[in-house]
């Protein structure tokens, strides 16, 4: 039995410590999920310390042999995939969508020397921020665990509750929303000639 | 413009050889939904983790305790309400008996003495009754009638068993060839 585990079983005997330290462990996977699922760094807190209240009151329920950063990060995107529903069909209170009204924000990066660099990783993480919005919850948890856990689609499908097939055609279709969407952004240089305009030469 | 199997390789995604590359590169030169693609798989891969504010562990143990606190508080009134319950039903169904506490065990014999004759009494007043009504009955309607009517049901009592006896007789059943 390793340390996580230890603490894993201390946990399910009510030992809060323990409980806290898993928390230590997985607070970042677990709010990076909801920060890309959500948008929103109020709320992706929010739904982070939610996740883990719902982890805390199931523990019981978690079986030690199975990995508990995928038994986590499931239950994390069934709770943002839930929350996005709500939001779909305006069950979120007022505050919910007043934060919801800002434009997102990424955090800066403490390691960062370079400010040209850090401004431009800014932009493009709000890009990807911005693209991931265009997908559908399911598929935005699928590209999620795909991109940034290395989940394999066996992985996914057993998180997401989805087959295999299902699994695969929700992340070619993701790739292709989220390709028109980054060429929609980038500005194409425009090749053709001026209908009406002198030629140079 | 051919996009296979440089589509495919990006919309699955899998490790590619220096080879298939290097095609890969020739492809996406010229074509540009191919180039979209392996733009968005690169920002993707690209990506880093969003990082929580300070001290979420901290903030996560105190809403632990807030939970744990509003749970207490919730099983606290509902030990409450149902402790309130169970004695507003011990109470309604002791009420009848109430008044029985204050008497004593003479006065208690009396009232059930007295319980004892009303029903006989009551019993008593229904036999009455039913004979007056029985004797109103055979002097209002003539013996014949009665006579007749009793005959009727007589043999409409025989049909009946008739048809059950014929209804249940046991049918032969079919040689088995």
């Amino acid at each position: 039995m390793n340390e996580e585990q230890t603490w894993l079983f201390q946990a399910q005997q009510g030992d809060d410590e323990a409980f806290t330290r898993l928390v230590e462990i997985y607070q970042t996977p677990v709010f990076n999920l909801c920060y890309r699922m959500l948008g929103e760094p109020e709320l992706a807190e929010d739904a982070a310390q939610e996740s883990f209240l719902r982890v805390h009151q199931n523990l019981t329920r978690y079986d030690l042999a199975r990995p508990f950063a995928t038994w986590l990060l499931s239950i994390t995107a069934h709770y943002c995939i839930d929350r996005l529903r709500r939001r779909k069909f305006g069950l979120i209170s007022i505050e919910e969508r007043a934060d919801d009204e800002d434009n997102p924000t990424e955090f800066a990066d403490p390691g960062a020397i370079n400010p040209e660099e850090e401004v431009e990783r800014r932009e493009g993480q709000q890009a990807i921020q911005r693209v991931l919005q265009h997908l559908n919850s399911t598929d935005r948890a699928a590209i999620i665990l795909r991109y940034w856990y290395d989940f394999s689609e066996i992985e996914i499908a057993e998180s997401l509750n989805l087959t295999i097939p299902a699994v695969k055609s929700r992340l070619h279709r993701a790739r292709r929303e989220l390709a028109n969407c980054i060429s929609a952004e980038t500005p194409q240089p425009r090749l053709e000639r001026m209908p009406y305009g002198t030629p140079a030469l | 413009m051919e996009h296979q199997p440089f589509e495919s390789w990006l919309l699955d995604d899998l490790p590619l050889t220096s080879e298939q590359r290097r095609n890969l590169r020739q492809h996406t030169l010229a074509c540009a939904e191919c180039a979209a693609l392996e733009r968005a798989n690169f920002r993707l891969r690209a990506s880093s983790m969003a990082v929580p504010a300070r001290g979420f562990s901290q903030r996560f143990s105190a809403r632990l305790a807030g939970q744990r606190r509003v749970e207490q508080r919730r099983a606290v009134i509902g030990a409450v309400f149902l402790a309130l319950a169970a004695l507003a039903l011990l109470i309604y169904n002791l009420l009848p008996l109430l008044p029985y506490l204050v008497l004593s065990p003479t006065q208690i014999f009396v009232l059930w003495l007295n319980a004892l004759i009303s029903l006989s009494a009551a019993w008593h007043s229904a036999v009455t009754v039913s004979e007056v009504f029985g004797r109103l009955a055979l002097q209002i309607l003539p013996p014949r009638v009665w006579a007749a009517a009793f005959l009727s049901l007589g043999g409409l009592l025989i049909v009946w068993l008739a048809a059950l006896r014929q209804d249940t007789k046991p049918i032969p059943l079919p040689e088995e060839a």
